[in-house]
């Protein structure tokens, strides 16, 4: 395309809202800690559990639910384009 | 509009929808991986991943008598359950699942050493107590409570 003399436009994408970009990346950057955090959250809870250790298991559980509950909600709040 | 202007058009039109979903479509990506996370670790609360070594059962006996430095296998407290106990130099009595913590592989008695390895990885157990001494096993082997009765070595009572 363009004969190779130049770059495509995309005019018209969210590179035109340097915002709504920002926001989106931050998001995903955001979600993808909590992401790192429930796979540890896992493992440990994994670990617990087959250690006998049941009450630090339901700890972790709940912190799994918040950890959903708030990659939901960044999710849920994210700029429409 | 020629062909190639609609060609060209359409080929943009096709960029910014791709551009536009794929953040979007990402995010919900992860946000879904994190659900399943969440999933994940429900499930291991709700006990799917079975636990040697751990449970209570009834006392039972498991052997007639058993010589100082000479270990015995049986299982406790179910049929599924492999666990060795062996009398130690002091004329004690211990047992422990022996289902490794690593791998679950079955762990071995070395009189010689004294103590308890696990063939596949050479993890090491402590025969007194059950900790790791050496090797990759997370935890110590579970300990099973032994009694010895006049008719027998029971095991069961609750297991440490």
């Amino acid at each position: 395309m363009n004969g190779g003399r130049g770059r495509i436009d995309v005019r018209g994408t969210s590179e035109d809202h340097p915002d709504i970009a920002a926001s989106l990346h931050a998001r995903i950057a955001i979600v993808a800690v909590i992401i790192t955090c429930q796979l540890w959250a896992l493992t440990a809870a994994l670990d617990a559990w087959l250690g006998g250790a049941t009450g630090a298991v339901w700890w972790l559980l709940g912190f799994q639910g918040v950890a959903f509950l708030s990659a939901l909600l960044i999710w849920l709040a994210s700029p429409r384009s | 509009m020629n062909e190639e202007t609609r060609a060209r058009r359409h080929l943009l039109d096709r960029i910014r929808e791709d551009r536009l979903v794929t953040r979007r479509d990402y995010l919900r990506l992860l946000v879904t991986v994190s659900g399943g996370l969440l999933a994940g670790t429900i499930a291991v609360a709700s006990g799917i991943f079975r636990r040697h070594g751990t449970e209570t059962g009834a006392a039972r006996k498991v052997a007639d008598s058993v010589a100082t430095g000479e270990s015995f296998t049986f299982s406790y407290p179910g049929p599924d359950d492999p666990a060795i106990g062996m009398r130690l130099d002091d004329d004690s009595l211990v047992a422990y699942s022996s289902v490794c913590t690593h791998l679950a592989c079955a762990v071995l008695w070395i009189k010689e050493s004294g103590k308890l390895e696990c063939p596949c990885h050479n993890g090491v157990f402590d025969a007194r107590s059950g900790d790791v001494l050496a090797g990759p096993p997370p935890r110590p082997l579970p300990k099973i409570e032994l009694r010895e009765r006049s008719d027998g070595i029971y095991a069961g009572g609750g297991s440490a």
